[in-house]
């Protein structure tokens, strides 16, 4: 399993795709770093004015990390087994003394270390382009600490849901599904959220918040995204992010974690499964 | 026995692939597998390296079923559409397949591989930029890595030139030569027939014939005599050596027993008075089989 750990990391980096998305990247956090730099330096000097300003950028800039991060998931996984399998690789792979479910965690790691260091660069670049720029924000090491586990817990979930799709269709099949499940849970987050803030009006929105609901148990990420919003910002008792679409709202439960986590495993179990029963 | 197959079957949604294939392939021999396209050679050769699951049957490889991971370190494969990653030099195909095998400090066998395919000088280069055949000889470096005690070769000289096809055979006969068992599928009798000891011909799917490839070829064997007008009784007289004696036109096709009678045949018609204007050992081996379902053209 090591050495399929081992070559799957090194493949990616010459995957073409890897190029572009640090393209993106290095495109996003320039953009981003102008438009908060701009938009500090027009703030009020009041700390209590400032600060859920501060904390919606940060919000703001994550999400779409996050997104960036996604995308290469799904560009480096989405054909992770169906890929070798379609140009006949994988017929030379697997009539080797190896398991098949090592060679569908040796990708799921090779992937996952890739991922979760390219997420981490992001999450502390991002956090680091703010505190350069001015926010004037405080996180303890806790914080950041256990909001950069969760930023990288997201794109191992897709991860694992990709695998899944690689183990049993195409590389094209599993690339639609993916982005459609992911799609599923942002939309999901969106209408939860929705539903949070009229029934923040008295209203009652139990529809939206349940159609919230289900849209995380289909995927989980955008639930891991709002958890870890509640992480960085919610210190002190004070939650800033209440009212915004893409963070605040409830804060997802013990449960929801854990069935992530369940989530995850599950879809592991299922890709090896998959891959075992799979006509090469 | 290094293959034993019961039944074995693998079939494609009910379509395909090969039925109920009962094969045994005794340890240190050279077996061929023999078949027009689509007759499913590389069907069974793939369950047997347990990338297919059978739909049917059952089969043991070196002693254990099929796929076992023991049974696997001891096996060598040449795909029939060989790919290795392209964004690799050969060298680091073959790293990564030692690494695969778990051999230990690979080095030097590495070298000595690529040598005996003729790929020294090319191990730097990018897979991507080999030619077919220079992926083909790769393949079949891969497939010998662990010193296999068993070696599947699924068409290995396809994309070969002249020269190549007669390394192949060398190698062949040189595992043969060391106690391996090579079980090589191919299209080609002239191929099989160079360095096989036993063969087994498939067609859609099932096997039509089992044996040693001399017994084979000369079972199917007939004798063609083109003798003009034929003299008074020769055909009687033939046919009390003869098997079977049929005259077309003015060609006589005469079926024997036995390789021997063949001198005795050209005596009587010599004898007979009749001048035979040419006589030939024609080696058809299964080309009624073949013809009929209206496949293959080529001398099986
Ligand atoms: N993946 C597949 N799906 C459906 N049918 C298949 C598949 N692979 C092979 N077949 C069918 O099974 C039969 C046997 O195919 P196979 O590839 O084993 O033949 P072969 O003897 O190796 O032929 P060739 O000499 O062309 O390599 C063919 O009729 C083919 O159409
Ligand atoms: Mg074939």
């Amino acid at each position: 399993m090591i050495t399929v750990i081992k070559y799957t990391f090194k493949e990616m980096f010459h995957k073409k795709a890897l190029f572009f998305v640090l393209l993106l990247t290095l495109t996003y956090l320039t953009l981003y770093g102008f438009g908060i730099k701009e938009a500090y330096e027009a703030l009020p000097r009041v700390n209590t004015l400032a600060l859920p300003i501060f904390s919606e950028f940060i919000t703001v800039g994550l999400y779409f990390a996050s997104l960036i991060v996604a995308f290469l998931v799904v560009i480096s996984s989405a054909g992770a087994l169906s890929a070798d399998v379609e140009s006949g690789v994988m017929q030379a792979v697997l009539v080797k003394p190896i398991k098949r479910y090592e060679v569908v965690l040796g990708k799921f790691f090779g992937i996952g270390l890739m991922v979760s260091l390219y997420s981490l660069f992001l999450f502390f670049g991002i956090i680091f382009l703010n505190k350069a720029l001015g926010a004037r924000v405080v996180f303890s090491f806790s914080q950041v600490f256990n909001g950069a586990l969760l930023f990288l817990w997201m794109p191992l979930i897709l991860l694992s849901v990709c695998l899944w799709g690689s183990a049993r269709m195409s590389t094209l099949g599993a690339g639609i599904m993916a982005v459609m499940l992911y799609g599923f849970a942002l939309i999901g987050g969106w209408v939860e959220q929705i539903g949070y803030l009229i029934s923040l009006g008295g209203r009652s929105a139990t529809g939206l918040i349940n159609a919230g609901i289900i849209a995380s148990l289909l995927m989980p990420t955008d639930a891991i995204y709002r958890k870890m919003n509640s992480v960085l910002f919610s210190s002190n008792g004070i939650y800033f992010l209440r009212n915004n679409l893409l963070g605040g709202g409830a804060e997802p439960s013990l449960l929801m974690l854990f069935y992530a986590a369940t989530y995850m495993v599950f879809m592991l179990y299922m890709a090896a499964r998959s891959f075992a029963l799979r006509d090469i | 026995m290094v293959i034993e197959t019961f039944n074995l079957t693998k079939q494609y949604d009910g379509k395909g692939g090969c039925v109920d294939i009962n094969l045994s392939v005794k340890e240190g021999e050279v077996f061929g597998f023999l078949g027009p396209n689509g007759a499913g050679k590389s069907t069974l050769v793939k369950t047997l390296v347990g990338l297919l699951r059978p739909t049917g049957g059952s089969a043991r490889v070196l002693g254990r079923p099929l796929g076992d991971i023991r049974a696997m370190g001891k096996i060598g494969y040449l795909p029939e559409n060989f790919r290795y990653h392209d964004w690799m030099t050969g060298l680091e195909v073959m790293r990564f397949h030692a690494e695969l095998y778990k051999i230990p400090r690979p080095a030097e066998r590495i070298s000595e591989l690529l040598e005996l395919v003729g790929l020294s000088g090319h191990e730097k280069k990018k897979v991507a930029g080999y030619s077919k055949g220079m992926q083909q000889r790769l393949g079949l470096a891969v497939a010998l890595l662990a010193d296999p005690a068993l070696v599947f070769l699924d068409e290995p000289t396809s994309a070969l030139d002249p020269v190549g096809r007669i390394e192949v055979r060398e190698i062949i006969r040189d595992l043969k030569k060391k106690g391996k068992t090579v079980f090589l599928n191919s299209h080609l009798l002239s191929e099989v027939e160079m360095v096989c000891d036993r063969v087994a011909v498939i067609n859609r799917g099932r096997i039509i014939a089992c044996g040693d490839l001399k017994d084979l070829l000369f079972e199917n064997s007939a004798l063609t005599a083109k003798v003009g007008s034929p003299a008074e009784g020769l055909i009687e007289e033939l046919k009390k050596i003869a098997l079977q004696v049929k005259l077309q036109e003015d060609i006589l096709t005469i079926k024997v027993a036995k390789r021997d009678d063949i001198p005795m045949i050209a005596k009587v018609i010599v004898q007979s008075g009749t001048p035979p204007l040419r006589i030939k050992n024609g080696r058809r081996f299964f080309g009624g089989a073949f013809c009929k379902s209206g496949e293959g053209r080529e001398s099986y």
